[in-house]
């Protein structure tokens, strides 16, 4: 059964809102994270050689 | 940078960090006056008995030793606090409406307790402060801070952290924002009392404690982003040579990886609070919907629109990760101890190292499933309830680890053993009764009950509080010389064990019991509650039994210090050769880095709230006016001039003041139009962006001029440090110019 709330148009758009922003979060610590395991993967490749 | 720092830890005696608390006005003890007059203190004050010349000179006390004890006995202190706090909460919630000691309700005043009745907005400020002062105040710098600081150099040979001015200074800003905290209880209203998580639109429409609140928040952050900066790159950059990452001891990793987390997690929390007060005094609408209505009046003068999901997105951004900050050092001082006391090896190194990484990673996206009875969409609580069950995995694997480690030891029973033992069972109780909250359905149920409270509180109190309570026993005698005696030790140990489960374990049945966390009464006005409430009495004689069994430990605490030094001298410090034989270049570059990927989670943190406002709004306005081709210019132009010669760096100065002075004007003149951040939610955005992004710009503005100005003259004294400042600042400007860029197409362009 749908929600209630979120089934009308606006709980829609904020559902919409919170997929977008959480979105952009998750978007650029995923980047930042990445970064940081590269450079860590960098790390220990040139401890080992 | 590092090189030659390790002289300034010489200058000063390590362990005067106590002696900065006294100065500071913390502590009042006889000797205070002696100090401020630069004479000669005696014990029990210090640990040594050399002369302070200047007590000023505190604030230039950058070893990493002398911090890591400021941090520490400040921390101890804010600990006392926040206990305090607790056990006035536990008074009220044993015998709801009977009055206080009289002794105490004369402190409280008529204000917060008339009669010596705790009224229920004082014990909302209560709840509040000893959640914040407990997690922000206390354990985390106790966790981080101080055991990071004093003893991550040590344990990797360097001689110092990587920036140790940078060191200090985030030790100041954390005692500041403690202070602006806690002074918060003396202003009209009180102190914060929308609890330590601040939800809005509670929290926005509160007395001025709040913006304290706020206030010491942000500083935190920044403090927090300080130290976290120096501890990786220390590890990174101050190896001794020949101790390859792999050969790090666990403490290291875990305190790395804290650093990591609260590096990229906490600015998340700092635009929430930069929002909030916006809110609070610009007249914005962030967190604000439309309708509201307080005490029976709609709330006039702010333009609606907001959303309160917003706040708590934003601040279990860092919320969640917080608790693997207190965590993962707690796991790092208990590995240690084992170790020792086991006389073994850690079982599976590698599978922990690994464990400890993957768990950094996965906490930055967990934060939801503290959110679940917000009504999120089907696949965000899918999503989170599959990444909250991912990041158990390693949990486990860790503590498994640590148990495995003892198979086959030859186990000595010490005191910080015995909190280390301690710790796991309690860890365990701590994670597995949070498994149920990590589903949606589960959580919809126990969510506002106790049983959340006696969830967090094992992992946090019977948890990470004695795993630093080992770590404290653990290496006193190496920090001062001197022996803790064991038998007080135990019965520390023992009575806080008991005790802690007493107090705890039965939150559990009462929360299944469905009694709400948050009741002024305890419940007594609930036919549900009945059966508890004599619950609530028994947990709180054990709170106060609690407080009783810390006095052998300051008892020992004092004892030790005012008696002879029975050990060694503690750790030994490396020579400052060995710093010098290695180039603070890349440690500088890499620092840059790494402030700049936390400046990065600011932005995209602030710009996260207005896709989330923009797209969850049925209109949004698009009447901002031309593109500001001249402001963007300017700092394009700013960037471009930046070099080393002193002509083009007083022409990047201009450029970037310049930008900075046509901000405010235009903004003056948006002003006078009637156009501010209470107009609509586009505004708000438009003017909390510009405005964070503005600092920036003048923060930079401002170091180019001096870099032009007064510190021209290092280009000619130390040129390598000159170029690596350059070079750094260059990289700023970069960042600042992208910032800029990301606003304008979001508002002008999209």
């Amino acid at each position: 059964m749908a929600c209630p709330i979120c089934s009308t148009p606006e709980g829609s758009l904020v559902s919409d809102g919170m997929r977008a922003g959480a979105g952009v979060l998750i978007l650029v610590s995923t980047i930042i994270i990445g970064a940081m395991v590269r450079f860590g993967i960098r790390l220990l490749r040139k401890e080992r050689s | 940078m590092a090189a030659g720092r390790g002289e300034d830890a010489a200058e000063v005696p390590a362990d005067a960090g106590i002696a900065v608390l006294l100065a500071a006005g913390l502590a009042l003890l006889p000797q205070q006056e002696q100090l401020r007059a630069g004479l000669s203190i005696s014990w029990p004050v210090y640990f040594s008995r050399e002369p302070i010349a200047d007590s000023l000179a505190i604030v230039r006390w950058t070893g990493h030793r002398t911090v890591g004890l400021q941090y520490g006995v400040t921390a101890l202190a804010f600990l006392g606090v926040g206990f305090l706090l607790m056990t006035l909460m536990r008074w009220q919630l044993a015998w709801p409406g009977q009055p206080l000691p009289l002794w105490v309700a004369a402190l409280l005043g008529d204000a917060n307790a008339p009669g010596g009745i705790i009224l229920p907005e004082f014990y909302n400020q209560l709840v509040a402060m000893h959640g914040s002062v407990m997690v922000f105040l206390a354990v985390v710098p106790l966790a981080t801070g101080a055991f990071a600081n004093y003893f991550v150099p040590i344990q990797i040979g360097a001689p110092e952290m990587a920036f140790p001015r940078l060191n200090a200074l985030s030790y100041w800003v954390y005692l500041l924002a403690g202070v602006i905290m806690v002074a918060s209880f003396f202003v009209e209203g009180g102190a914060a009392r929308a609890g330590w998580t601040s939800y809005a639109p509670l929290a926005t429409i509160e007395p001025s404690g709040q913006s304290y609140w706020l206030v010491g928040i942000f500083l935190i952050g920044l403090s927090s982003a300080l130290n976290a900066l120096n501890v990786i790159v220390t590890v990174v950059h101050h190896r001794q040579p020949g101790l390859t990452m792999m050969r790090l001891p666990f403490f290291v990793w875990s305190q790395l990886i804290s650093a990591l987390l609260l590096l990229l997690a906490f600015p998340a929390l700092q635009a929430a609070a930069v929002l909030q007060l916006m809110d609070r005094l610009a007249g914005s609408s962030f967190f604000l919907p439309s309708g509201l209505v307080v005490g029976g009046v709609p709330l006039q003068g702010i333009s609606g629109g907001g959303n309160p999901l917003l706040w708590q997105h934003l601040f279990w951004f860092l919320g969640h990760p917080e608790v693997y900050v207190l965590i993962l050092p707690a796991m790092g001082i208990v590995a240690e101890v084992i170790t020792t006391h086991a006389k073994r090896p850690l079982w599976g190194y590698g599978l922990m190292v690994a464990s400890v990484l993957f768990m950094g990673g996965m906490s930055m996206i967990v934060w939801a499933h503290h959110m679940f009875l917000t009504g999120m969409s089907t696949s965000l609580t899918g999503f989170f309830q599959v990444t909250t069950f991912i990041i158990s995995i390693p949990s486990v694997i860790l503590t498994s680890s640590l148990v495995l480690t003892l198979w086959g030891g030859s186990i000595t029973f010490s005191t910080p053993m015995l909190f280390a033992l301690a710790f796991l069972p309690m860890f365990g109780i701590g994670g597995l009764t949070g498994l149920p909250l990590g589903l949606a359905a589960a959580d919809v149920t126990l969510h506002d009950t106790y049983y959340v409270v006696a969830h967090f509180h094992y992992l946090v109190g019977p948890g990470t509080v004695f795993a630093l309570f080992a770590g404290i026993y653990y290496w006193f005698p190496s920090i001062t010389g001197r022996a803790l005696d064991d038998t007080l030790g135990k019965i520390h140990f023992w009575g806080s064990f008991v005790c802690m489960n007493l107090i705890f374990m039965p939150m559990f049945a009462v929360g299944l019991t469905g009694v709400n966390r948050r009741l002024w009464d305890a419940g007594a006005s609930y036919a549900h509650a009945q059966p508890t409430l004599q619950w609530q009495t028994y947990m709180t004689y054990a709170a106060f039994a609690l407080a009783v069994f810390q006095l052998p430990f300051l008892i020992n605490l004092g004892r030790a210090l005012a008696g002879r030094r029975a050990t060694g001298d503690g750790p030994q410090r490396h020579s400052s050769d060995q710093a010098e034989a290695r180039s603070p270049q890349p440690a500088a570059r890499n620092g840059m880095w790494l402030f700049l990927a936390s400046e990065a989670m600011l932005f995209a943190s602030l710009f996260s709230a207005y896709v989330m406002l923009r797209t969850g709004s049925a209109e949004w306005p698009r009447a901002i006016g031309e593109f500001p081709w001249l402001e963007t210019a300017l700092l394009v132009g700013a960037s471009a001039a930046f070099s080393r010669e002193r002509i083009r760096l007083i022409v990047a100065n201009s450029l970037g003041l310049t930008f900075v002075i046509m901000k405010a004007l235009s903004d003056i003149e948006l002003f006078e139009q009637g156009i501010n951040p209470a107009v609509n939610l586009m505004w708000a955005c438009w003017f909390a962006l510009t405005w964070v992004h503005a600092a920036h710009v003048l923060g930079g503005a401002i170091f180019t001029g001096w870099l032009g100005g007064p510190g021209y003259r290092m280009s000619v004294d130390e040129p390598d440090r000159w170029q690596a400042r350059i070079e750094l600042t260059r990289r700023y400007w970069l960042f600042v110019d992208v910032a800029w860029l990301f606003i304008v197409t979001g508002f002008y362009l999209l």
